[in-house]
């Protein structure tokens, strides 16, 4: 069955100073639609987790323009949150930045989604073709389950991939 | 006139840096007419199938808004490549070719041009003008919004520029087309 998709409406994070996915983690109960049920990790191309070990061999100034290299904890925090991905999620544009995290990107006929993990923190975006951009940052520690829901199903759903949740119902929280 | 004393100029003042080093005759305003280069290296600042530029080759420099490039018209194509050829390092960063940019247009996309010449005479930078690429710390990302912001402009560069991938890296001299920015640009 593909999933229905509903995001209503898409609050402004400028305003909370939190982004969704921290709205969601934070009161978790009340967005219990969104946990996603433990499953299987499906065939994983070695070549995503090879690339982030690869970035281990980058020394300073690696692009000739001064770059950092690549921390540690940002190489293990992107092969986790790979390790846990759907097989629709798989093949990222996987770069190192040049101030030491790594860059994930996503394309689809439905948008484009933008992640970047640090040492400590991640953010990044996700824009649909047609709506709103939506900002995601947060702890790297806690990078996971909630960011591969948003972005499956902002650019995924719509061709039928395996999806973890049947909706996405966001709503601003009543403070 | 004005025109031909301006190019007067600027090739007595290539002649000069070219071959002394010399950079007298280079005005310190980078005027929006000017041509300017961004050295192009792989793998990272190329797609996979390394023929398109990714947002990647206008990252600056850490802890700075800044984004080396040379000024051609003061420089030229071959003083240029030398200095490429210079910056390379064999099997980790190699030299690809040169993505060219007109001044007006960067600036045009709420970024400036600067001179620089502390590293080089001909030396400029592209600069963002976002203070949180000065202060964000090491190993760490920009906040989702200013990210966003600075991937935005990242793209307007790269929909300025003109990559001209080098057919003859090894060569000593520029041997490709003439080192133009995008029509119309």
């Amino acid at each position: 069955m593909i999933p229905s998709l509903s995001i209503t409406p898409v609050f402004d994070t400028a305003a909370t100073g939190t982004s969704i996915v921290e709205i969601v983690a934070q009161d978790s109960s009340r967005y219990g639609f969104f946990r996603v049920p433990p499953r299987a990790i499906t065939a994983q191309p070695a070549t995503a987790q090879q690339t982030i070990e690869e970035f281990s061999k980058l020394e300073k100034n690696w692009d000739g323009y001064g770059a950092l290299p690549v921390t540690a904890e940002s190489r293990l925090f992107a092969q986790g949150f790979l390790a846990v991905a759907p097989t629709v999620m798989l093949s990222p544009e996987i770069s190192p930045t040049s101030n030491g995290t790594i860059g994930l990107e996503w394309q689809s006929r439905e948008g484009e989604a933008y992640l970047e993990i640090g040492r400590t923190r991640y953010s990044g975006h996700i824009q649909p073709r047609n709506g709103t951009t939506i900002y995601i940052e947060g702890q790297s520690a806690r990078l996971g389950q909630e960011e591969i829901a948003v972005i499956t199903q902002l650019l995924y759903a719509a061709s039928g991939a395996e999806a973890f949740t049947n909706s996405i119902q966001i709503t601003e929280p009543t403070i | 006139m004005l025109r031909l004393a301006r190019k007067l100029l600027q090739i007595a003042s290539k002649s000069l840096n070219r071959l002394f080093s010399r950079c007298w005759l280079v005005p310190s305003h980078v005027s929006d007419d000017e041509r300017i280069v961004r050295v192009i290296y792989s793998p990272y600042h190329l797609d996979k199938k390394k023929k398109r530029l990714t947002h990647y080759a206008y990252d600056p420099t850490p802890r700075t808004d800044d984004v080396s490039v040379m000024r051609l018209d003061h420089m030229g194509a071959r003083l240029c490549k030398r200095k490429a050829l210079s910056f390379e390092n064999a099997g980790k960063k190699e030299y690809r070719g040169f993505a060219v940019l007109r001044v007006r247009t960067v600036r045009t996309s709420a970024m400036d041009v600067i001179d620089s010449r502390r590293h080089y005479c001909g030396h400029a930078d592209i600069k963002f003008l976002i203070e949180e690429l000065r202060t964000r710390e090491p190993g760490e990302p920009l906040s989702a919004e200013v990210g966003k912001r600075f991937r935005d402009l990242k793209d307007s560069l790269l929909e300025a520029s003109n990559y001209l991938p080098d057919s003859q890296p090894r060569a000593s001299r520029w041997r490709g087309p003439k080192l133009e920015p995008p029509s119309g640009m």
